[in-house]
């Protein structure tokens, strides 16, 4: 459960702070790129209100022009006729060319004509003061020095800003010489504002420059402004920005500030966009964290899961023929593997241990037994003496037999005890120097060779070893019996023996039977035997006896074709505990030797 | 040589103890039997053997102990200790405490019996020897008191 959780904790808090750098990242990228979009769009539709607006002048212009370079005018600034007057100056002029004001100034600057009219309430309106005064103190107005001369842009009065055209009044035919100028003049008002609004398709707002009831943004928008940066942009909110442009009289002083709204699109656009990428990195997360922990819990953790639950019911339940399931082909699979050869080698090592466990148990009964019978036997060994010496010339031969038959398998008992005893005694070993020769030969003398055998000895002298020669005696002779055994249809046993560095070697190879596989496995166990008489200690105790001298022993047989059993043995074994030589104990002291 | 020799069997088996004193009678010698140690002190502190034939293990005390234990005779007695350990350690212990020969079990009879006759024979040998060295110290002492 570890595992799964922390897995969850690392892939939420790698996605989370994943996501949270990309959102701040494109939030600063993405965002900064958006503004400079934004306010370059601003700007351009800015620019778009200033050149509608300058649409507007070249119109009142090119209108005044029309009236202003016109033969009837050239007459009517010269007589002032009536008729003029009566067929021009009435409210359909005013209406048709969407103007406020008609003035015809003389080259003196002195209004001779004029009418004002009011577009909304459609009557005709005093002439506005204030612009009068205007002309009489600034001649910029009507004074047209040439005559292609014109003059545009706005004045402000104290009502309205007034957007004006002024021409030179000439001849049909734009002669002179000039005979005054024609001014129209068109109100810029709020109708006028929403007009030109409709035309750009932008909420337009206009405020006079220095005006104390101005809004706040207007106020920084103005402090920004300026002739040599005449367009601001700001935003308003989340939802709008603004652009902010400079317009100036016709004597270049900054006079109105005009505002167009937007609304944020591009803004909208980015924070859409960005919400987008951002919800689908997250739903990409999402899915690559849920493949990820499915994955690992269909791939680890799961099998993980059923890999420990099986070794601690296996543990628990102490079944060690119980197996953890394997699936699939991976790591983990590999180590369910492990702990099942792992398992099958505890079992059966479990199964040796029990095994020699009960081995161990049934030798030291055994040694038991062998201790205990050692006494009636000496009882018997002795009575039978007895008798044999006391009544045995007055025996008949059949009584005779049967007292050797008990003399005899007294022996063959003392001899079982003492192959017993051999076998589970620790063993301690009395070196002598001697030949590889002498042992076999002496070896050889105890063993009785039926005539259908042929022995050949081809043991070497020349080198001595030290053994325990008693010892080394009876696994030879073990041996020879062994291998004569195995030969009761008659055959050649071949003894040799060879020096190799630091050990030597005696082959004894026979014609008889062989063995097979499995009585090959069997061999060296106590016990077994393929005899019907005899206990089977024979090997087992040769072993014993080898393996005590540091040797080893190899068997080689084939079934109808005979065996060869090697033995090697140090030249001079080494003695645990150091070597202990027993050389020097006077062999007088040996009355009897037990015979193998 | 006349004189029967006397000897003692300790071996807590009865069967061992009674087979080997019928033996050794049936060879003309007169026997006694211990079954342990303190039974075999008893009996040498109270009588005269030529020889004991001694089992290392006995239930009270150690034969090897029980080599040293016995009382010292003259001529002294001939101690011979059968053990089913064939060990040199035990052999030396043997002969170091006392033990004029050392028998491995299965005992053979007539390995034993070869063993008994001989050093009986030495045994008797060395008494015959010394008191001749005794009869000439004698002799010779006398000589020297009374001058012919």
């Amino acid at each position: 459960m570890k595992m799964r959780k922390k897995t969850i904790i690392i892939i939420v808090v790698t996605t989370i702070s994943m996501i949270s750098i990309l959102y701040a990242a494109s939030q600063m990228i993405l965002f900064n790129s958006f503004a400079k979009l934004e306010e370059q769009s601003t700007r351009q539709n800015v620019e778009r209100v200033l050149s509608a607006l300058s649409n507007e002048f070249s119109e009142l212009n090119s209108k005044t022009g029309d009236w202003a370079e016109w033969d009837d005018t050239y007459t009517f600034i010269k007589d002032l006729n009536n008729d003029y007057i009566q067929a021009n100056l009435v409210d359909a002029s005013f209406i048709n060319l969407r103007i406020n004001l008609i003035l015809f100034v003389n080259n003196s600057g002195q209004v001779v004509a004029g009418m004002a009219f009011d577009l909304q309430s459609m009557t005709e309106t005093p002439l506005p003061q204030s612009f009068l005064e205007l002309l009489s103190t600034n001649d910029l107005i009507w004074r047209h020095p040439d005559t292609n001369s014109s003059v545009t842009g706005i004045v402000l009065l104290p009502e309205n800003p007034l957007m004006l055209a002024s021409r030179p009044i000439l001849t049909s035919q734009r002669e002179g010489p000039i005979r005054g100028a024609l001014i129209f003049g068109r109100y810029f008002n709020n109708e006028e504002v929403n007009r030109l609004a409709q035309t750009v398709h932008l909420p337009l707002i206009l405020h006079r420059v220095g005006d104390s009831h101005m809004p706040s943004d207007f106020q920084a928008a103005s402090s920004s402004l300026s002739k040599e940066a005449p367009i601001f942009v700001q935003t308003l909110n989340t939802y709008s920005i603004a652009g902010y442009a400079l317009i100036n009289d016709i004597y270049g002083n900054p006079v109105l500030v005009l505002r167009a709204d937007m609304p944020r699109d591009i803004y909208k656009q980015g924070q859409a966009t960005i919400t987008y990428f951002v919800s689908s990195l997250f739903a990409v997360c999402l899915v690559f964290g849920a493949t990820t922990m499915l994955l690992l819990e269909k791939a680890v953790l799961s099998p993980l899961t059923q890999l420990t639950s099986d070794v601690s019911s296996i543990g628990k339940r102490k079944d060690l023929s119980a197996r953890v399931s394997m699936v699939g082909n991976d790591e983990l699979s590999t180590l369910a593997e492990s702990i099942n050869i792992m398992l099958t080698q505890i079992e059966n090592k479990t199964i040796q241990l029990q095994k020699s466990e009960r081995f161990a148990t049934i030798g030291e009964l055994a040694t038991m037994v062998g201790h205990d019978l050692r006494n009636p036997l000496q009882g018997i060994s002795n009575a039978t003496f007895y008798l044999k010496k006391k009544i045995g010339p007055k025996m008949n031969d059949k009584q005779r037999e049967i007292l050797e038959l008990i003399e005899q398998d007294v022996k063959y008992s003392d001899k079982i005890v003492n192959d017993l005893l051999d076998y589970s005694r620790e063993m301690q070993l009395e070196l002598t120097e001697t030949t590889p020769k002498s042992i076999i030969r002496e070896a050889l003398s105890m063993v009785e060779v039926p005539k259908n055998i042929q022995v050949l000895d081809a043991t070497q002298s020349e080198r001595t070893i030290k053994v325990d020669v008693d010892k080394m005696k009876r696994a030879f002779v073990n041996i020879i019996k062994n291998a004569i055994e195995a030969m009761s249809e008659g055959g050649t046993l071949s003894i040799t023996s060879k020096k190799s560095n630091g050990s030597i070697a005696f082959i004894f190879s026979d014609t008889g039977v062989g063995m097979s596989k499995e009585t090959l496995d069997k061999l060296f166990t106590p016990l077994f035997t393929t005899k019907a008489k005899g206990m089977g200690f024979g090997l087992a105790i040769c072993k014993h006896f080898i393996e005590a001298h540091g040797g080893k022993i190899f068997l080689k047989s084939t079934l109808g074709k005979g065996t060869t059993i090697t033995l090697t043995i140090p030249i001079e074994p080494k003695l645990e505990g150091g070597e202990k030589l027993w050389e020097n104990v006077p062999k007088s002291l040996l009355l009897t030797t037990t015979k193998a | 040589m006349g004189e029967r020799a006397q000897i003692l069997v300790v071996d807590d088996n009865k069967s061992i103890r009674k087979t080997l004193a019928a033996i050794l009678e049936e060879e003309g010698y007169i026997v006694d039997t211990a079954e342990n140690g303190k039974e075999a002190i008893a009996k040498s502190n109270t009588k005269f053997y030529n020889l004991a034939v001694i089992d290392i293990r006995l239930p009270d005390i150690e034969g090897t102990k029980l080599l040293t234990a016995m009382k010292e005779t003259t001529p002294p007695m001939v101690k011979i200790i059968i053990t089913g350990y064939p060990a040199m350690q035990n052999a030396i212990e043997a002969v170091n405490k006392g033990a004029h020969a050392y028998v491995l079990k299965p005992v053979d009879a007539e390995n034993l019996l070869k063993a008994i006759k001989e050093h009986l024979k030495k045994q008797q040998e060395a008494k015959k020897y010394s008191e001749q060295k005794v009869a000439e110290f004698i002799e010779a002492r006398v000589r020297e008191l009374v001058p012919s």
